[in-house]
């Protein structure tokens, strides 16, 4: 099945659980029933049963929705990047890579997120340091803050070798791969930088992409 | 007065219910990073709360019957 439908039928789902809580409290709040053991088994539905259900499928949900380009666009200054992504005009990375299926709407996420088994875990944790500074800092930025916004550390080559490998021979045959492979291993010249596929976002970094006047 | 106890204890369990589902209810609707995290932080803390009032309700009145002393 479509993963935006399961999304949506989640979504739905996870509505008539809260719906159905939210009923059985207000039948309590409301007709003040006696406590007997009929009424303790519908508060248990209300009270457990269906909030765990819920809670549990809007984590699910979440962390769905986290992964989405849409969500990343949600703060203004992350717009130009979100844009220029769904621009199907656009030839910088992300762009290319939203027309990739694999990537599709998931593609912030898939190029930014940290790669290992905790990758998800540190990518979130990230992700609540992104929040706390949006909120103290850069809500007042223009939407146009490119040149403010910075990654915290240099992107890391892994993230582009998990699907782009170093071992096949048409990696290995471009001439400026094989003179700079163990700097590309350890993170030295990062494949985004300016001169060899990057920078991926051209328009935050106008004077790397730019000719000097 | 145990009685009239567990019913007001069970009246902020539900009432807590109805906060923390609220929340939930906000993050899928209007799913941006606020809405989100609260309802993956504070939605779950105040659920779980109402949850450990009932337990602790039920856990009283069972003692209250003696039915613990059985064990």
């Amino acid at each position: 099945m479509n993963d935006s439908i399961m999304h949506e039928l989640l979504i739905s789902g996870t509505l008539a659980c809260v719906g159905l809580a939210a009923l059985i409290m207000g039948w309590f709040l409301y007709t003040k029933p006696a406590l007997d053991g009929q009424t303790k088994l519908t508060l248990f539905f209300g009270i457990a049963v269906l909030p765990i259900t819920s809670a549990m499928a809007t984590n699910i949900v979440g962390f769905q929705t986290t992964q989405t380009r849409e969500f990343c666009g949600s703060c203004h200054v992350m717009e130009p990047y979100t844009e220029d992504s769904a621009n199907p005009d656009s030839t910088s990375l992300p762009s290319r890579h939203a027309r990739n299926e694999l990537f599709g709407d998931h593609n912030c996420y898939g190029c930014h997120s940290d790669y290992g088994m905790a990758g998800m875990v540190t990518t979130k944790m990230n992700g609540m340091k992104h929040v706390w500074v949006y909120y103290t800092k850069a809500l007042h930025w223009p939407r146009e803050a490119g040149d403010r916004i910075q990654l915290y550390k240099p992107f890391n080559n892994k993230n582009c070798t998990r699907c782009h490998s170093m071992a096949t021979p048409y990696f290995k045959g471009v001439r400026d791969h094989e003179g700079a492979q163990e700097e590309l291993r350890t993170g030295a010249t990062t494949c985004a930088s300016g001169g060899c596929h990057g920078p991926a976002h051209p328009f935050s970094k106008r004077e790397l992409v730019e000719e000097p006047k | 007065m145990i009685r009239f106890r567990s019913y007001t204890l069970l009246r902020i369990s539900c009432v807590l219910t109805l906060i923390g589902l609220a929340m939930c209810t906000w993050a899928l609707i209007d799913p941006r990073p606020i809405p989100l995290i609260l309802a993956m932080s504070a939605a779950q803390g105040i659920g779980t709360l109402a949850f450990l009032i009932y337990l602790a309700v039920i856990g009283m009145e069972l003692k209250n019957r003696g039915i613990f002393k059985k064990f």
